[in-house]
C-alpha cells in the first residue's frame, strides 16, 4: 500500500489509529502491539499476500537465531560466530535469490552464451530494507547489544508498517523500548506532530517530486530510446532527476517518521539537507543516513575501517560503496554509481590529507556546488536504463552532442518550465530548512551518533508552531496533496 | 518518554482542531460539488445524456433480438433501424462513449439481460478503449445501485475527489446554469460538431502493446460470463478506426485480441474497419455522419454468420 494513496489515507490509517488508541487507553500493551502487527500485515498484503508468508518465516528464523546468539553472549560473554554466519547466510541468501538471481544468470548467460531460461523472479517489496535490518539485529545480538524481548516485540520491530517497505533502516535498540513504553506522549502531541511531518513528506512527494518526475521521466525515457540530448537539455533533465529523487525519498522518510510518531515511536532521521553538504563525505552523513550508518557499522568498520593503513582504508571505502551500489539494484549501472561514490570518497580523503587540500579549503558555496554537481553526475549511472543510455547522457552533459543553447526538438516537453522549476528546487534545497529543522523543538526523529546534521536545534526563521494559523496552512497543504492523489505514483525506493 | 506540559498539549489540540475543521470542510465541499455535478449531468453533459437516452430504450423496447453495446465508434457506425431491416430482427444500439469503456458496455449488457432475451449481443468498441487505464469510473457511473453494494467507499471517494471535475461543474453552472442542453442527438446518437484532421505522423501518439489496460479486459471477461450465465450468444467486434492506426497498431491489436480471446468471446473477423481520412468524422474512431448507413451495411455483412447462427440455434432450441 502506498502512503500517498486514498486507501491508505482514508481507510487504513484512520482504522489503524482508532484501534491503537482504543487499546492504548485501556492499557492493553500486548494487544496494542498485536494490533500494529496485524495492521502491518494488511499493509504488506495489500501489495502481495503471497510474500507475507516469506516475511513471517524470515521473522521466525531470525528471532530464534537472534535469541540463541543473545543467550550465548550473555552466558559465555562471547556468542557463536558460526551461528551468526548461518543467520547472515539465511538473510543474504533470500536477498540474493530474489534480487540478484536473474541478474547473475543474465550476466552468466551473456558471458558464456548458455541461453539459460528462467522465469523472472518477483522482488518482494522492501526486502532490501528488512534484510539489512535483520542483519543488524543478528550482529547486535552477537555483540550482546540486544536486550531480552518477546517474539511479539521482534515481529513488530521488523513489520512496523511506517518503516517496513522503504526504511528508515532501524536498529532494534532504537525502537524496542518505545514499543513497550507504558505511557506515550499525549495524543494531541503525537497527532499534531505526526500529521504535520506526514503532510510535509506527502507534499514533497506529490507536489514536488512528482512534478520533477514528469520532466526527468520524459528525459530518461527518450534517452533510453536512443535520443541524444543536447548539453542544456541534459543538464536540465539531470537537475530535475536529482531533485526528484531527493524529494521523493526524503518525502517518504518524512511520512514514515510522521506516521511512527502518531503511534508514539520516534524513527531515526534519514535525510538532513544532503545537497547542502560541502563534501562527498558530508553528503553521506546527510543522505539516506540509516543506510550510510549501516554500511559504516556493519561493512566498513568490520572490513577494518581506517585502522589498517591508508591503502586499506581506500579499499574498504570502495568495497563499502560497491556493496551500497549493489544494494540499490541488480544492474551494472547502479554498481557503477556505487563505484563512483567510492572513488569520490577516496579522492576526497586524499585531497583532505594532501598538503594542497589542507592549505586551500574551498569556499562553502563552491564546495557545496562542486559536491552537488558530483552527486548529479553520479545519478546519471543510477537512473539510466543501461550503460549505453548512460554514456549518451554523459556525452550530452559534457557537450559532445552539441553545445548550442537551443535545440530544434526536445524530449522534455516544456524545457523552460523544467529549468525554472529546477532552479527553484535548487534554491529550496540550498536555502530552506529541512523538515526536522522546521519542526525544531518538536523533535520528530532520532539523531544518529556520528551524524552531526541529524542533531537538530530550532531554526531561527522558520519554526513550526501548533497554532491556528499553522493549522490552516497545513490543512490547505494536505488538501492540495489529496487533490493530487489521483495521479498516484510509486516511490523510487520501492524498487530497491 | 516524558509527557509534555499541558499548555503545549492544549495548543496542539487547537492546532489539530483548526487543521481538522478546515480540511474536513474543504474535502466535504469538493466532494459535494463533484457529486452534485455528476448527478445533475454537469460534468460531461453528453456522457450523462447518452446514458439516460440509451437506458430509456431498454424501458420502451418490446422485443430485442440483436443488441449492440459499446462506445462512440459503435454509436456513429451502426444505424439500428437499418440493421433491423437488413437482419429482419429487432435491433437496438445501446452505445455509450469511450469514457464509460468496457465497464459501461458491461452494465448495458447487464441491464439488457435483466428484462430481455436477445439472440445476439455484439460488443463493439474502438481499439482505443483498451488503453484507458481507468475502467472503474465507467462502470460506476452506469451501474445500478444494487451492483455497487460491495464497492469500496474509498474507490467512490476517489472518483469524486477531483478539483478538475469540480471546476468543470462550476464552469458549466456559470455558463449555462441548469438549462437543458440544446439538441444533443442526431440519428440516434450524439451529434458530431466538427471534423477531425489526423496528424501526419501517428508516431507521437502511438498505440503500443504495453498500453493495453487489463482493467478494461476484465470487464470484457465479465460480459462473457454474463452471456454464459444467460445462455446468450455474444461476439466482440472492433469499431471503425482511422486507417493510419490499422497499420501502426497491429501489435497492440494483437495484444487486445489475445486478451479478448481469453475471455471466450469470439472476435468478429474483418474488424476493425479502417476509415480512410476522407471518411473520418470528428475523431479517429468516428465515421462521418453521412456514412453511417454504409458502415452499417458493412458491419451487417461481417456479422451475418453470427446472426444466422444465433437464429438457427434458437430454432433448434
Amino acid at each position: 500500500m502506498l502512503f500517498n494513496s486514498f486507501p491508505f489515507i482514508f481507510a487504513f490509517l484512520p482504522i489503524t489509529v482508532l484501534g491503537y488508541e482504543l487499546l492504548r487507553r485501556r492499557g492493553l500493551q500486548r494487544a496494542k502491539k498485536i494490533w500494529l502487527i496485524a495492521a502491518s500485515c494488511v499493509f504488506y498484503a495489500y501489495w502481495s499476500a503471497a510474500f507475507l508468508g516469506l516475511l513471517f518465516v524470515s521473522i521466525v528464523v531470525n528471532f530464534f537465531v537472534g535469541r540463541r546468539l543473545q543467550t550465548l553472549a550473555r552466558e559465555r560473554g562471547t556468542s557463536s560466530r558460526r551461528l551468526l554466519i548461518i543467520g547472515l547466510i539465511w538473510n543474504l541468501s533470500l536477498l540474493g535469490y530474489f534480487k540478484y538471481a536473474n541478474f547473475f544468470i543474465d550476466n552468466f548467460d551473456a558471458a558464456f552464451g548458455l541461453h539459460i531460461e528462467i522465469a523472472r523472479i518477483v522482488l518482494p517489496l522492501g526486502i532490501s530494507f528488512f534484510t539489512f535490518q535483520k542483519v543488524a539485529f543478528l550482529v547486535d545480538s552477537y555483540r550482546n547489544k540486544v536486550e531480552p524481548h518477546a517474539f511479539v516485540d521482534f515481529a513488530l520491530f521488523v513489520m512496523f508498517f511506517p518503516q517496513l517497505i522503504a526504511g528508515p533502516i532501524v536498529h532494534f535498540g532504537e525502537v524496542i523500548r518505545q514499543f513497550s513504553q507504558e505511557t506515550t506522549p499525549p495524543a494531541a502531541n503525537r497527532y499534531a506532530i505526526g500529521v504535520t511531518v506526514f503532510a510535509m513528506g506527502l507534499a514533497k512527494k506529490v507536489l514536488v517530486a512528482d512534478t520533477f518526475a514528469i520532466h526527468a521521466g520524459a528525459f530518461f525515457d527518450a534517452a533510453a530510446g536512443g535520443y541524444t540530448p543536447g548539453m542544456l537539455e541534459a543538464w536540465i533533465g539531470m537537475l530535475c532527476y536529482t531533485l526528484q529523487i531527493y524529494f521523493d525519498f526524503s518525502g517518504y522518510s518524512d511520512m514514515a517518521i510522521g506516521l511512527a510518531w502518531m503511534f508514539g515511536v520516534k524513527l531515526p532521521i534519514n535525510f538532513a539537507s544532503p545537497y547542502k553538504a560541502q563534501s562527498i563525505a558530508e553528503y553521506w552523513q546527510r543522505w539516506h543516513v540509516t543506510l550510510s550508518r549501516f554500511l559504516r557499522d556493519y561493512v566498513y568498520i568490520p572490513l577494518g575501517g581506517n585502522r589498517r593503513g591508508p591503502t586499506r582504508q581506500n579499499v574498504n571505502l570502495m568495497t563499502t560503496m560497491l556493496i551500497g551500489g549493489l544494494w540499490h539494484g541488480a544492474a551494472w549501472t547502479v554498481v557503477l554509481w556505487g563505484a563512483m561514490h567510492g572513488a569520490m570518497l577516496v579522492i576526497h580523503r586524499l585531497w583532505e590529507q594532501s598538503s594542497f587540500g589542507a592549505r586551500r579549503a574551498m569556499r562553502p558555496m563552491l564546495a557545496t556546488t562542486v559536491t552537488f554537481v558530483c552527486v548529479l553526475l553520479a545519478f546519471v549511472a543510477f537512473r539510466a536504463a543501461d550503460l549505453e543510455t548512460m554514456m549518451g547522457i554523459y556525452r550530452g552533459l559534457f557537450g559532445f552532442n552539441g553545445t548550442s543553447f537551443w535545440q530544434a526538438t526536445w524530449a522534455i516537453e516544456k524545457p523552460l518550465v523544467a529549468a525554472a522549476l529546477g532552479i527553484a528546487g535548487l534554491v529550496a534545497v540550498w536555502g530552506l530548512p529541512n523538515t526536522q529543522e522546521w519542526l525544531g523543538a518538536a523533535s520528530p526523529g532520532l539523531a544518529s551518533p556520528g551524524y552531526p546534521a541529524t542533531y537538530v536545534a530550532a531554526h531561527e526563521r522558520f519554526v513550526w508552531r501548533p497554532d491556528g494559523r499553522h493549522g490552516l496552512a497545513f490543512a490547505l497543504l494536505l488538501f492540495t496533496c489529496f487533490v493530487k492523489l489521483n495521479d498516484v505514483s510509486p516511490f523510487i525506493y520501492f524498487q530497491f | 518518554m516524558t509527557s509534555l506540559p499541558s499548555s503545549t498539549s492544549s495548543s496542539e489540540l487547537r492546532y489539530l482542531k483548526a487543521l481538522g475543521f478546515v480540511l474536513g470542510a474543504l474535502v466535504t465541499l469538493l466532494v459535494t460539488i463533484t457529486a452534485t455535478g455528476y448527478r445533475l449531468g454537469l460534468v460531461e453533459v453528453a456522457n450523462h445524456e447518452i446514458y439516460g437516452y440509451q437506458r430509456d430504450k431498454l424501458g420502451t423496447a418490446r422485443t430485442i433480438d440483436i443488441a449492440f453495446v459499446g462506445d462512440s465508434s459503435l454509436g456513429n457506425a451502426i444505424d439500428a433501424a437499418l440493421f433491423s431491416s437488413l437482419a429482419g430482427r429487432d435491433t437496438v444500439n445501446l452505445a455509450l462513449t469511450g469514457s464509460y469503456g468496457s465497464g459501461g458496455a458491461y452494465n448495458m449488457a447487464y441491464k439488457l439481460l435483466q428484462d430481455h432475451t436477445p439472440r445476439l449481443i455484439v460488443v463493439m468498441q474502438s481499439i482505443d478503449v483498451m488503453r484507458r487505464k481507468e475502467a472503474f469510473p465507467g462502470f460506476y457511473f452506469s451501474a445500478e445501485p444494487s451492483q455497487l453494494l460491495t464497492t469500496s467507499p474509498i474507490r467512490i471517494l476517489e472518483l469524486y475527489f477531483s478539483l478538475k471535475t469540480a471546476r468543470r461543474v462550476v464552469e458549466q453552472l456559470w455558463k449555462h446554469g441548469l438549462a437543458e442542453p440544446a439538441e444533443l442527438f442526431v440519428n440516434d446518437y450524439i451529434a458530431q460538431t466538427s471534423v477531425y484532421s489526423p496528424p501526419a505522423e501517428l508516431g507521437m501518439d502511438p498505440l503500443l502493446p504495453n498500453m493495453v489496460a487489463q482493467a478494461q479486459l476484465d470487464y470484457v471477461g465479465q460480459i462473457a460470463d454474463l452471456c454464459r450465465q444467460h445462455d446468450t450468444e455474444c461476439v466482440y467486434a472492433y469499431g471503425p478506426i482511422y486507417d493510419g492506426y490499422c497499420t501502426q497498431a497491429m501489435e497492440y491489436v494483437a495484444k487486445v485480441e489475445s486478451g479478448v480471446a481469453a475471455t471466450g468471446l469470439p472476435i468478429v473477423a474483418g474488424t476493425p474497419l479502417c476509415i480512410p481520412e476522407i471518411e473520418l468524422g470528428d475523431t479517429v474512431d468516428h465515421v462521418r455522419p453521412d456514412l453511417k448507413e454504409s458502415y452499417t451495411r458493412r458491419y451487417f455483412e461481417l456479422l451475418r454468420p453470427y446472426i444466422d447462427r444465433s437464429v438457427a440455434t434458437r430454432i433448434v432450441q
